[in-house]
């Protein structure tokens, strides 16, 4: 998705001058194993993918905190992309062992080998594409929150004019609002945030009048407090989000996106994603398959 | 990646377009320069006080003066800047800054109003810290011969020590505002659009964060330059009566060309 905090390009930084980004027993899952993965068989469902090692790790990249998706609670991983991942992993006979990485930097610790796949909510890009290779599990649009005062009286981007919207840095809401600045007569100010927690307390704090985020977030925060925070129309801007994987891991690949579609059949992600309240996020039905569903030029 | 792979996956012509004036120069560059300027100013002013404070007869003043720089300097910058713009109106349930503030010649945000006060009053604990040492270092005599020729305390203080004391004090306010420059940037985080947001929105759309940051490195690195020859000029007007010959400016920022000064 659209988040790039900035602890990552020093970890960006850091990944390329060093060799370890994060904790240091991340690389060890794929180095000496990618001959021997495939053929080895465990009580799991299916057979466990090269580079990965059956009993071994499944090393996941991800950007806590960003709840509901990921976040910790002490040293422990939670969130609805997180027992996916869990899952995933356990089908494949191993285990999910998550990491820490800023989003900026994410890609290049998947390509570094800091890890085997990412899931952090990102949206599937064409640009993305040309990195990493990705199995689509959800879709993700972005929505706005509004006090409760204001319910109702916001539904569109155009009842914004002339107010004060908080956006995230990176989101492709700040391109969308200029293009519809140009349709109004009192354009819509933008205000950035790096960071999702100080945009959101702005409009609790009526620095700002409407909160601009990924759906889930928005979600999550209604949810949460409903006292301070209100939903604003529906969800725009839908794009899917994957779970990336580096390009030559076909292996990997065609085995993560077997286990997806066995856990849409049998309503097992569903039931993930209905705990946090983000079901209604899940692909639709005829986007299952996956591949088709991972075309996206938006620049999320 | 090794270091081969990080130059050839530098793409220069993303880092010259960030450079350039056109893009970086408007809001954001200006936004940097005026509150760090006002953040450095304000915060002497205050640390000035404070510092005086701190050497008060009074046992009140000395006390308020130890908290005040105990506190500020103890926590961090940081929290201290989410406190006023957010915190303080969660806490106490009414705004402390309007949204926007006219100012006439232009409109200042209450997000850079709220950081400008939170590095104000931050930078004021250092600062009161530096001056302190600097009146410090002006010999009691000179207090004594002033009140020995009918100055009140306060002239003595206003037209005999603080002159002194300056030479003392330029240097580490010097250092002071070098990092005010930077530490403006931690402002991004309550939405302000200064230099470091700029590249953080910049590189959020091209995907080539190492060559924004490169850049805004870069334009930091010119602000704090262009203070640094500002500096030296102060420094070289307060220091005249002491030093005959003066230096060239190459020879203080690197410290080469000129007369030896090591120790050995």
């Amino acid at each position: 998705m659209l988040r790039r905090p900035l602890a990552l390009m020093f970890c960006l930084i850091l990944a390329v001058f060093v060799s370890a980004c994060g904790d240091d027993d991340s690389g060890s899952s794929d180095s000496d194993s990618s001959d021997k993965g495939s053929s080895s068989k465990s009580d799991s469902d299916i057979d466990t993918p090269a580079p990965l090692e059956a009993g071994g790790d499944l090393v996941v990249c991800t950007d806590v905190p960003y709840p509901p998706a990921e976040y910790q609670e002490g040293t422990e991983f939670k969130g609805y992309e997180v027992e996916m991942l869990e899952s995933v992993a356990e089908r494949m006979g191993v285990t999910a062992e998550f990491q820490k990485t800023g989003f900026d930097g994410i890609i290049g610790a998947l390509q570094a080998k800091k890890c085997d796949a990412i899931v952090s909510s990102m949206n599937i890009t064409s640009e993305r594409e040309e990195q990493v290779a990705f199995v689509p599990y959800m879709t993700i649009g972005q929505a706005v929150a509004v006090t409760p005062d204001a319910e109702g009286s916001i539904n569109a981007l155009e009842d914004l004019a002339g107010k004060t919207v908080a956006v995230q840095v990176g989101t492709t809401l700040k391109a969308l609002i200029e293009k519809e600045n140009a349709n109004l007569d009192e354009p819509i100010k933008v205000q950035s945030f790096p960071d999702a927690g100080a945009a959101a307390a702005a409009l609790q704090t009526g620095k700002v009048d409407a909160f601009f985020a990924d759906a889930p977030v928005v979600a999550d925060y209604v949810n949460k407090q409903p006292d301070n925070f209100a939903i604003g129309g529906t969800q725009i801007d839908e794009l899917p989000a994957g779970i990336a994987l580096r390009k030559e891991d076909s292996e990997l690949q065609d085995a993560v996106q077997e286990v997806i579609d066995a856990m849409y059949e049998d309503g097992s992600l569903e039931k993930i994603f209905a705990k946090f309240n983000v079901d209604e996020f899940l692909l639709a039905d005829d986007a299952d398959e996956g591949d088709e569903a991972a075309e996206g030029d938006a620049t999320s | 990646m090794t270091l081969p792979t990080l130059v050839a996956a530098f793409d220069t012509g993303t880092f010259w377009e960030a450079l350039s004036p056109e893009t970086a120069m408007g809001r954001a560059l200006w936004a940097t320069v005026y509150i760090s300027v006002s953040a450095q100013v304000i915060g002497t002013i205050i640390g000035l006080f404070a510092a005086l404070g701190a050497m008060s007869r009074f046992v009140a003043l000395r006390a308020l003066s130890g908290v005040y720089v105990w506190f500020f300097r103890g926590t961090p910058v940081i929290v201290q800047v989410f406190f006023w713009y957010l915190g303080a109106s969660i806490l106490f349930g009414f705004d402390l800054f309007p949204r926007e503030i006219d100012l006439g010649f232009m409109t200042m945000s209450g997000a850079a109003l709220a950081g400008i006060t939170a590095l104000s009053i931050n930078e004021g604990a250092y600062m009161s810290e530096i001056i302190r040492a600097g009146i410090m270092s002006v010999p009691p005599g000179q207090t004594e011969a002033a009140l020995s020729v009918g100055m009140t305390r306060g002239t003595a203080m206003r037209r005999v020590v603080l002159p002194q004391a300056a030479r003392i004090i330029v240097p580490g306010l010097g250092n002071e505002f070098n990092n005010m420059l930077k530490t403006s940037s931690l402002l991004t985080f309550i939405g302000v659009y200064e230099l470091f947001q700029d590249a953080q929105v910049r590189y959020s759309s091209n995907y080539q964060p190492v060559e924004v940051y490169f850049a805004v490195a870069l334009w930091y690195l010119l602000l704090t330059t262009i203070w640094q020859l500002i500096q030296i000029q102060i420094e070289r007007h307060l220091g005249r009566s002491d030093r005959a010959e003066s230096e060239s400016w190459a020879t203080r920022i690197f410290g080469v060309g000129g007369p030896r000064r090591s120790w050995a």
